[in-house]
Formats: structure tokens, C-alpha cells, sequence
């Protein structure tokens, strides 16, 4: 390659993030988002990739044309109501539904969708519907309780890391680096085989393969950041290194946080699903939205509304969190590109 | 360069070492009891100490762990609680169908990737569908994807097969690869090689599509980037056309980032395998890994899981130094 | 650009339809037999194999000295061709068929009898245990053969005809492929029996092959080829059924879409010795207190559960033991009655308890888990539903106060042979008996029983059935038909209640039109 590939790769300036995010010190890119694939239904790398370019215009200030690609913005901004009533939904869940979770209805086993259920009852005459309110609960709150619990402690390495440097961060980023490097997906697999299928251990499993990558992200924000001017003229005027961490840096790595935590939470409602596809998620008879339509399948012949509402409804609640997602990662791309 | 490869080496054998402490410390934590799910029901309770001291149940951790890599180390995975077969042979009877299913899914994600980027790329209202087609592709789960697809090509077209590798009353050639595809057009067997192509399509697509949409968005944002660059204006003031550029141009600039999320994807595929094998009842290591869970069987999946794990690493590896090879300043870092 | 996408379109169009192509709509037809499983077996090996799925690999290809009369409990002659017992129980004499042949082409004789005991006793695996009452063997002539037992065991004959019972492996694997295993690992993929069929290929994950043995000595089969097909998916394996890719599927059919089953399948039903059954674990609080367990009597509508749980394909259990095994069982006490439910709650020490149930493929358990819950529930317990494997379950012996309250699981006996079920199940030391529960009286009347003379015997096993009842501390709920879906032109279904999920495949046959 002689043509110099646009700067895509971090200049000496850029230092880290960017070959980071690009090429990876080998196991960058996406892989502590790669739980997806257990799910088999999403593009875990692609919203990391998202997410770096976001982060790496975001501090390199670069000024975008990229007009073409925002011709959606009409469609995605229209996303962000379906997200508001779906978290209404798992909010209120309770208050919607019009039976509980694991009430017996009278309408009796399979009754079809009607004016009794509006989406029929389910093999023990539990009402679909709510039962697919219930599980839209689960979902959508694991999938944001992973994700800010991934964030915070990878946020807390990473900040650790990139403001104390030397020993320490060799440390802290090779440790990152490890668990970046162990297969996620197949690991949490292997974590739920053996301590048995719980709701809790499941999202134990996914928290611990979800963190590393936001440490890197923070920690390659906050060192990009301590090497600008401001920082510079803090330390020189005398702040201490907490406040200007606190004070200079963090601020700046909150944007790339938030942008991959946006796109990623459509990947975690698919990997909760897939996991309890396979029986690896919440035991019956939780309403958990994978693990219904995996029971269920067994009646999709004869009472196809059991495993089906479910399924729609997995796919529904990510393709809310996917738009949102890109909405999110195009408006603070505006924002700062302006 | 050989520094570089030194480093990922080491690094290599780190991750395996710690992927196969947590692998281990899993099977002990769990209460079951094993030796006595083997011997059976009826057995004595002395039958069942001595199975367990036979499998070394019996002894302190530290020990076991020891035992347990120093077996590893040598290939031995210990032998299978269900199948009664040494886990290493199982495995080497169930990867090659994973392989291949691996390979097909890679092949078909690359081209359905490189073409959805380039028709994203080119602009125009189809880009904008597309792009939202992405969206909505990434958002449908893995099985509704493989229930969708057996209903309307199997059940609704009758053009595919639902399940299995090959259709069964074939007589498939024992070749030196052990992947139908190669093996039969090394016996010029054109019977096994088109089943075997016509029960690759649903299952590979299936896991494939997931990679695909990522290399195409990856892609795609490369190329819009390349596309804006000064050498790219200076072509198209020399009047080359918009198509021929960005071929010409883009995709050897942008081939980078897609590259990466090419390898990435690749170790992904793995662990997607659990949910499509089972659905298309293909006899690799997902199928395998399921069948091991339902029965409790530690060694099995310990085993299962170490090889994917490894496979997974391995071939980030390969995708590092191919990159480092390619482009002389990742080699700084 | 768009030119790209629709070239790579077109390619991919051909290359399906070209795929395409070499897939004939139905496959099955002609000589070949295809039926689906939802899992690898264990092992083909008659002396290892302990499981339900993959009996009908083992019962098509090897054969037993007796065996049980279709439909029926009726021990017949199989490899024996007629057989004896001396006054004092204690010798069995075996006049073995002349006629029969190993599929390795050696003839069968006494010695190759003796020789595979002995086989089953040096593997000493779960099977093993039904040989342990033997003291001798000997072979006084070439088709002779003759056990001498310890002690009388009753239900000797019975375990001879089970389905685990001892099988005649031919020399191929006892002597060719001996190794240093007792040809454990030759087993592992071959077979060398006398039966209907054998078993020419073992693919593991993939398919089985089963190829008619023309030599067979009995009725030959129809089938010239049969293909079990390792299909995990169950709706895979109906949509298969349906297309005419898969001939019948013999287990595991989710029984409330029986109904919805197109014209061109047919239903069969069959009884079988499976019972599900539900444990309380006595050893800890709640139920260790008799009359909080007592409570349970009253808190189940056992009627509705088997209906709902199991539609058609099963029946409220009548007694302790399979109705067919022991003639004028106690019957079972079991009547819903919300009051007497609440009030007996009411004393329970602790209201929350654990309510464990084994996977199973067709998820029937869980159902009648979550069927169960949902009565355990207003009487005033707190459940917490969690499903187990059985390698967990056998871990619960080991520390009894952590295993859960209640365990809900099928099981079947190993023969038609009221011992067979009490013992593994009642007796303190039982194998299947997961929860513990432990009276010294009965473990007595059971060994009582094993050497008692018929008439006495089978009055120890009704008081045994009536002790047991009594302590509340396993409730018989359901037992279990197994159900078979078929091609409408399949017939010639042939089943025995004590071998599960099994149907002999040589006497199938299609009938065209």
C-alpha cells in the first residue's frame, strides 16, 4: 500500500486509541461485545466499530462530511419512540399486564389469541401477553443493568490505568487484555453449564466478559486527553492528579462510553436471549423472552402464538436498542463534528 | 517483526493458561457426582468410590489441577462421561463438521459483506434502505433466523434440506481432510460434493449473516472515509468514473478495518455454532458441546470448551500478524 | 453498485437452485427406515448402556436368553429355546435354540453364553448388578446352559428379560477384539449380536446404521436398511416427518400437538412402565414433619396435572408399583382439597421451598413442574421452580439438607418385576431413591420378598406399595405411554411395556397405497 490510507490509523498524536480501535493491539475491536454471537444475532464488531469512529472524530475534532450515510436521521429519530414506550413498558410492566407472569388465566391451556388473551395463553393457561410484558421487563433491565455495571468497572480500570500509567497501567491493561482474549461467548457458556442456568448467573457470566472493553476505551481516552493543552496547563498551574482525572479527563471519555453502551445494548438482549435459547438463561418459570420462545417451539405447529409472540418481541425490543443506538452515535457525532 | 510475534506467542499461551484455570475451577464448584451418574443407579457404594477414585474425583484440588494440565498438555482431555470415548477423540470426530461449517459461513459473510459495503458505499436511496436493512438484520435472534429459514426452503420450497451434513444413504469418501466439500472432489465425487454444498447453504447463511452485516458496516464506513480523501478527488478530476474509484481505490484502502472484524468474526462464528447446529442438526462440536450439558459431562465440555477457546485465539492471532505483516507501522505498537 | 449486489444475487440463486436440485421432495421409500433421535446414545455396548434413548439400537441388534412377549409381562424364550428352575430356586437350566448365529458367522453356543455373563460381570458397569446373585456357570453340552444362583433371587427371570438385562455378545468383540478392556472400546462403534439387525455403521452426532441380518434365525425383517438420524430439534424432526424425509419419530412427540397433526401421519400409543413421579425430601423442614407432608395428598388435582402435562399420553397412576406388575396394589389416596391443603401448610416450619425437576426433551416435566407450582402456591408455599440433571440429582444423597423439598422425575423399572421397581426406589440404599428417604421395615419386607416364595413374596410387595404410600414421601402421579408417530404407511408397530421408547423394527413394513 503506497497511498498513505487516509489517517485512519492514529498519528503519533492519537497515540493509542486508534490502532486500538482499528487493528487492535491484536484483541481490541469489539470482542468483550462478541457475547452476541451466542446469540447469533448481532454485529457485536460493528458497533464497536461504530463506536471507535465516533470516539476517534469525537477527540480528534474532525470535521465530517458525511452527509449520505445521515440521510436515515428522518428514520432513526423516529426510533427514539419506540425506545421511550418500551422502557415504559418494562417500567410498567406490572401495571400493564393484565394478569401476573405466572397467574393461571381461566381461559385454559392454549387458548388462541382473542378477546379473552389478546395473544392467547400458553401451554398452562398462562396469559402470552403478559407474560411477553414481563419478559420485555427482564430483558431490557438486565441488558442496561450488564451494561452499567460493565461500564462502571470498566470505566474505573480504564480511568486507573490511563491516569497513573507506568507499572500500573502495564498491569491493569494486560490483565484487560487477557480477558479480552478469552473466548466470551464460549466462556460464558461454560461459566452457566457448570454453575447452573439462574437469571443471576447469567448475568454474572455476561458482566464479566462485558468490561474490559470500556477499560480500554477509557483508558485510551484519558491518556489521548492528559497529552492535550488544558491538561497540560492544569497540572502546570498545580491541580491535583485525582481532580484533573476527575475534573479534565474522565468528562472527555464519558461521549465514546456512552456511544458503545448505546449500541450495545441491543447485543446484550440478544445474547440474554440466545443464551436462554439454548437453556442457559432465567429457569422456568421465569418470563424470559428467549427461554419462552425456545419452550414453546415445541408447540409451533399446533399453537404457533406461544413461541412466536416472544420471538417478535426479542427482535422488536433489539431493533429499538439498535436505532436508538445509531441515533445516539449520530447525534453526538454532529454534535461534536459541528 | 519476530519481536512482535514473540510477544503475541507468550500472550497466546497466557490466555490459554488462564482460560484453562477458569475452565477447571468451573467443573469443581458445581455439586454433582459423576461417578455415580456412570456406573449407574444400581451400583454398590463402594462401585462408586472406586469410579471416582478411578477418575481421581478423590483427590485435593491443587493435585487435580495439576493432573488435569499436565494431561491437557499432552492432548489427553480425559475421557468422555457419556460417550465412554477420550474427549480428544470425540472432539476430532465432531470438529471437522464445525470447520466446515466455519469456513462456508466465512466465505459467504465476506462476499455478502464486501457486497452489501460497496451497494452502501455507492450511495443513493438503495443505501438508505439498505442501511436500515442492516439495523433490522442485526436485530432479529440467531434461531428465528434458522426457523424462518428451514419453513421457507425446506418445509415451504422444498429446495434445501433441513438437517444433517449429507444426505443419508450416501457413501461419503474418508479422506485427509475430513470436510465433505474437499474430500469428495479429492474422490471425484460430484454426489456427496453438491449434498453436502445443498446442506452447507441454510446452516452457513444462517451463522453467516451476522458477520456479514458487520463486515458491511465496517466496510462501509471505511469507504466513506477513503472516499472523501485528496487522492480520491484528484482521480475523479482525472474523469474516472465513481464505480471504478471506489473498487479501484476504496476497497484496497478500506480493506484494513474489515480485515480485523473479518478475523473477529471468524472466532465469533464459534460460538454461534451452538445454536445453528443444534437447530440443523449438524454433527460438529456445537452439537457435541449441547448433548455434553444436558448430561453434566465435565470433561466433555471442559475439553469442547478449550478448543473452541484456543481456535478463537489462534486465529486473532493469525489476523494480528497478517495485519502487522501488511502494514509496517502496527509493528511499533 | 447495484449491479454488484444483483450479479452476487444471481450467483447465489444458482448456486441454491442447483443445490437445490439433488433434493428429492421425501427421501424415505423403498427399503430404508428413517427415524430421528433427539441425542447421541451412550454407548452401543449392551453391558455399559444404562439410558431409555438408544434401547431400540440395542434390542434390534442383540438378543437376551428370554424376553417379554409383545404387549404383555409374559416371560418368553428368546436364545433360549426352553428353560427350567430346580424346586429350591437356586438353578436355572437354559436349552439354547441350534439354529442361531452371531453376525460375526460364528454359531451361537453355551460357552458364548457363559462367555458374555462373564463379559457383563468383568465390565462391571450399571448392568452388572443382575449377574451379582450368580455363584456359578457351566455348560454340560454344547447348547446347554446352567446358573446357579447364591440365594433364590425372584425377579431372576425378569432381569434376564429385561431390557438391560444380559445380552449375547458374539466372539468378535468378547474374543477378536478383546484388548485390554473386555473389547469395551471395539463396542464403542461395532456390534456383534444375534438379532434382526446389525449395526454396520456408528457415526457418532450423525447417524446410526442398522443393516437386516439375513441370517437371521426368528422372522427376517422387511426393512432391508433402518437410518437413525441424530436430530436434536424436535419441530425439526416433525417438519421432516411430515415432508416424508423421516418415517416415524418413536419418542418424545410434544404431546398437545398431537392434535394438529397433518392427514398424512397416524398415531399410536402404547403403554410403558414410565411413571413420573414426585420425591419429598424428608430429611429437612418443611417435610420432614409427616403431616405437613400428608398435606400434599390434598394439595394436587393429580387428574387435571396428567391431563394438562401429558394430554392423551398418560394415565393417573393407580398404585406404587406399574398397575401391570403386581396384582390388587393399595390404591392411591391422592384427592384435591384446597382446605386440607391450606390448613396442613399451615404448620409447615418453613414456607419456602425448592421445587427441583430433570430436563427433559420435550419439556413435559417442566410443564408438570410449573403445573405443580401453581397448586403448591395457594396453599401457602413459596416455590422457587429449578431444573436439574441427573448427574446433579445423584449429588444429593451427599448433602441431603441442601437438596431441594421436592424433585419431580420419570423413571421406569428395569424389568415387569415388582422388585425391580421397589428396590432401586424404596429401599433405603436404592439407587434412584435421590431423596433419602429411609424405613428400616421395608428395606426388611423388600429382602424378605426376594427369596420368598411367590404367594408370600407378593404380598410383601403390597404392604411394601402400602408403606410406602403412607409415609407421603414419593407420590406416584402419571404413568407415562410411550407414543409413536408415523407414516400412514407404516404398520406393524410391535412394543413391550418394559422396554421404553423401543419398537422392534424388523416386523415394520410399508404398505403402498
Amino acid at each position: 500500500m503506497t497511498l498513505p490510507s487516509t489517517d485512519q490509523r492514529a498519528t503519533a498524536g492519537g497515540r493509542d486509541i486508534a490502532p486500538l480501535l482499528e487493528n487492535g493491539e491484536g484483541d481490541g475491536g469489539g470482542r468483550a461485545l462478541a457475547m452476541s454471537a451466542v446469540s447469533n444475532g448481532a454485529p457485536p464488531g460493528a458497533s464497536a466499530a461504530l463506536g471507535g469512529d465516533a470516539a476517534r472524530r469525537l477527540w480528534r475534532g474532525r470535521p465530517s462530511t458525511d452527509v449520505r450515510v445521515a440521510g436515515a436521521g428522518g428514520a432513526l429519530r423516529a426510533a427514539a419512540g419506540p425506545v421511550a414506550i418500551l422502557t415504559a413498558i418494562a417500567l410498567l410492566a406490572p401495571l400493564l399486564a393484565p394478569h401476573g407472569s405466572l397467574e393461571v388465566t381461566n381461559a385454559g391451556p392454549f387458548a388462541a389469541p382473542g378477546t379473552h388473551a389478546l395473544l392467547g395463553t400458553d401451554e398452562i393457561g398462562r396469559d402470552v401477553l403478559s407474560r411477553v410484558l414481563y419478559g420485555i421487563r427482564t430483558s431490557w433491565l438486565s441488558a442496561l443493568g450488564v451494561i452499567a455495571a460493565g461500564a462502571a468497572f470498566g470505566s474505573l480500570v480504564g480511568a486507573i490505568a490511563g491516569a497513573v500509567g507506568g507499572f500500573v497501567d502495564t498491569v491493569l491493561m494486560r490483565l484487560t487484555d487477557l480477558f479480552l482474549s478469552l473466548p466470551a461467548p464460549v466462556l460464558a457458556i461454560a461459566v452457566i453449564a457448570s454453575l447452573g442456568p439462574s437469571l443471576m448467573n447469567t448475568l454474572l457470566a455476561l458482566s464479566i466478559v462485558w468490561w474490559p472493553w470500556y477499560a480500554r476505551i477509557v483508558r485510551g481516552e484519558v491518556r489521548a486527553l492528559a497529552a492535550r493543552p488544558h491538561a497540560e496547563a492544569a497540572r502546570l498551574a498545580g491541580v491535583g492528579r485525582t481532580r484533573i482525572v476527575l475534573k479534565h479527563l474522565l468528562p472527555g471519555a464519558i461521549a465514546p462510553v456512552v456511544v458503545t453502551m448505546s449500541l450495545d445494548v441491543g447485543n446484550l438482549i440478544l445474547a440474554l436471549a440466545g443464551l436462554s435459547f439454548i437453556g442457559l438463561g432465567a429457569p422456568a418459570p421465569a418470563a424470559e423472552l428467549g427461554a419462552m420462545s425456545a419452550r414453546g417451539l415445541d408447540y409451533l405447529f399446533g399453537h404457533p402464538w406461544v413461541p412466536i409472540a416472544p420471538a417478535v418481541a426479542v427482535a422488536l425490543l433489539a431493533l429499538a436498542a439498535n436505532l436508538s443506538g445509531d441515533l445516539i452515535n449520530r447525534r453526538i457525532d454532529e454534535r461534536t463534528n459541528r | 517483526m519476530l519481536a512482535l510475534l514473540g510477544r503475541r506467542l507468550v500472550a497466546l499461551a497466557a490466555v490459554l493458561l488462564g482460560l484453562t484455570v477458569i475452565v477447571f475451577l468451573l467443573q469443581v464448584v458445581i455439586p454433582s457426582d459423576p461417578a455415580r451418574a456412570m456406573v449407574g443407579a444400581s451400583a454398590s457404594p463402594q462401585a462408586v468410590a472406586a469410579k471416582a477414585a478411578q477418575l481421581g474425583y478423590d483427590k485435593p484440588l491443587p493435585e487435580r489441577f495439576a493432573n488435569f494440565l499436565g494431561r491437557a498438555a499432552t492432548g489427553d482431555l480425559q475421557d468422555s462421561l457419556r460417550t465412554r470415548n477420550p474427549v480428544a477423540d470425540d472432539l476430532r470426530t465432531f470438529a471437522p463438521a464445525t470447520l466446515e461449517l466455519a469456513l462456508a459461513a466465512s466465505v459467504l459473510a465476506a462476499l455478502l459483506g464486501v457486497g452489501l459495503a460497496l451497494a452502501l458505499a455507492a450511495g443513493g436511496r438503495l443505501a438508505r434502505v439498505l442501511r436500515l436493512m442492516l439495523v433490522a438484520g442485526a436485530s432479529v435472534p440467531g434461531f428465528l433466523v434458522a426457523l424462518v429459514a428451514i419453513l421457507v426452503f425446506y418445509s415451504g420450497l422444498h429446495l434445501l434440506p433441513a438437517s444433517g451434513r449429507v444426505t443419508d444413504t450416501l457413501v461419503l469418501p474418508d479422506g485427509p481432510t475430513q470436510l465433505l466439500l474437499v474430500d469428495s472432489l479429492v474422490a471425484g465425487d460430484p454426489g456427496v460434493f453438491f449434498s453436502a454444498l445443498g446442506h452447507l447453504v441454510l446452516p452457513a447463511f444462517t451463522l453467516a449473516l451476522v458477520p456479514a452485516l458487520a463486515i458491511a458496516r465496517t466496510l462501509a464506513t471505511s469507504l466513506e472515509r477513503v472516499m472523501r480523501e485528496d487522492y480520491v478527488r484528484t482521480a475523479r478530476s482525472k474523469g474516472l468514473r465513481e464505480r471504478a474509484i471506489l473498487v479501484r481505490h476504496g476497497l484496497r484502502n478500506a480493506a484494513g478495518p474489515a480485515l480485523t472484524m473479518g478475523g473477529l468474526q471468524f472466532g465469533l462464528l464459534l460460538a454461534g455454532i451452538v445454536v445453528v447446529e443444534q437447530i440443523f442438526s449438524w454433527p460438529g462440536l456445537g452439537l457435541y458441546l449441547n448433548q455434553s450439558i444436558a448430561f453434566s459431562d465435565f470433561p466433555a465440555i471442559t475439553g469442547t470448551t478449550l478448543l473452541l477457546g484456543t481456535a478463537y485465539v489462534v486465529v486473532n492471532f493469525c489476523v494480528d500478524v497478517a495485519q502487522a505483516a501488511a502494514d509496517p507501522r502496527i509493528r511499533t505498537v | 453498485m447495484t449491479r454488484w449486489l444483483s450479479a452476487a444475487l444471481a450467483v447465489l440463486g444458482i448456486a441454491l437452485a442447483g443445490c437445490g436440485s439433488t433434493q428429492k421432495k421425501g427421501a424415505t421409500g423403498g427399503d430404508t427406515l428413517r427415524i430421528p433421535y433427539l441425542a447421541d446414545m451412550s454407548v452401543p455396548d449392551p453391558d455399559v448402556f444404562y439410558d431409555v434413548e438408544g434401547n431400540a439400537v440395542i434390542l434390534n441388534q442383540y438378543e437376551g436368553l428370554l424376553k417379554y412377549a409383545p404387549d404383555s409381562t409374559k416371560i418368553v424364550g428368546s436364545l433360549a429355546r426352553s428353560w427350567s428352575v430346580s424346586p429350591d430356586r437356586l438353578t436355572y437350566t437354559f436349552r439354547l435354540r441350534p439354529d442361531v448365529r452371531f453376525h460375526s458367522g460364528a454359531p451361537l453356543t453355551a460357552q458364548a453364553v457363559k462367555r458374555a455373563f462373564e463379559r457383563r460381570l468383568d465390565v462391571d458397569q450399571a448392568p452388572a448388578y443382575m449377574l451379582k446373585p450368580i455363584k456359578s456357570m457351566s455348560t454340560p453340552d454344547r447348547l446347554t446352559f446352567v446358573v446357579r444362583l447364591k440365594s433364590p433371587v425372584n425377579p431372576f427371570e425378569a432381569y434376564m428379560a429385561s431390557s438391560w438385562g444380559p445380552k449375547i455378545i458374539g466372539p468378535d468383540a468378547i474374543v477378536a477384539h478383546k484388548g485390554n478392556d473386555f473389547g469395551q472400546t471395539w463396542l464403542r462403534t461395532h456390534g456383534d449380536g444375534t438379532g434382526p439387525y446389525k449395526l454396520t455403521a456408528f457415526d457418532r452426532g450423525r447417524q446410526y446404521t442398522l443393516t437386516r441380518n439375513d441370517e437371521y434365525w426368528g422372522q427376517k425383517a422387511n426393512f432391508k436398511r433402518v437410518l437413525i438420524k441424530i436430530t436434536p430439534d424436535i419441530g425439526t424432526q416433525r417438519l421432516e416427518l411430515q415432508n416424508g424425509d423421516l418415517d416415524a419419530v418413536l419418542h418424545s412427540f410434544p404431546a398437545s400437538e398431537l392434535a394438529s397433526l397433518p392427514s398424512n401421519l397416524k398415531v399410536q400409543r402404547a403403554d410403558s412402565f414410565l411413571r413420573l413421579l414426585l420425591y419429598v425430601n424428608t430429611n429437612k423442614p418443611p417435610f420432614d414433619d409427616p403431616a405437613v407432608r400428608a398435606g400434599l395428598r390434598s394439595t394436587f388435582d393429580v387428574d387435571e396435572l396428567v391431563r394438562q402435562a401429558y394430554s392423551t399420553t398418560a394415565t393417573k397412576s393407580v398404585g406404587a408399583y406399574p398397575e401391570a406388575i403386581l396384582p390388587d396394589q393399595p390404591e392411591l389416596p391422592y384427592a384435591a382439597d384446597p382446605a386440607k391443603a391450606s390448613a396442613a401448610a399451615a404448620k409447615a416450619k418453613t414456607k419456602k421451598i425448592t421445587f427441583a425437576y430433570t430436563s427433559d426433551e420435550s419439556g413435559v416435566q417442566r410443564r408438570a413442574g410449573e403445573l405443580l407450582q401453581t397448586r403448591l402456591k395457594p396453599a401457602g408455599f413459596e416455590v422457587t421452580l429449578k431444573e436439574v440433571q441427573l448427574p446433579q440429582v445423584y449429588g444429593y444423597l451427599k448433602n441431603l439438607k441442601s437438596a431441594p423439598d421436592l424433585l419431580l422425575m420419570t423413571n421406569t423399572p428395569d424389568a415387569a418385576h415388582p422388585d425391580t421397581w421397589a428396590r432401586i426406589l424404596f429401599s433405603s440404599s436404592g439407587g434412584l431413591n435421590f431423596l433419602g428417604y429411609s424405613d428400616k421395615a421395608l428395606d426388611k419386607d423388600l429382602d424378605a420378598a426376594l427369596d420368598a416364595p411367590p404367594a408370600k413374596a407378593t404380598a410383601l410387595y403390597q404392604q411394601v406399595g402400602r408403606r410406602l404410600i403412607d409415609s407421603n414421601s414419593l407420590f406416584f402421579l402419571g404413568d407415562v405411554k410411550d407414543v409413536f408417530v408415523l407414516n400412514n404407511d407404516l404398520t406393524g408397530v410391535e412394543h413391550v411395556p418394559a422396554y421404553p421408547w423401543t419398537v422392534a423394527y424388523a416386523p415394520l413394513k410399508r404398505v403402498s397405497g
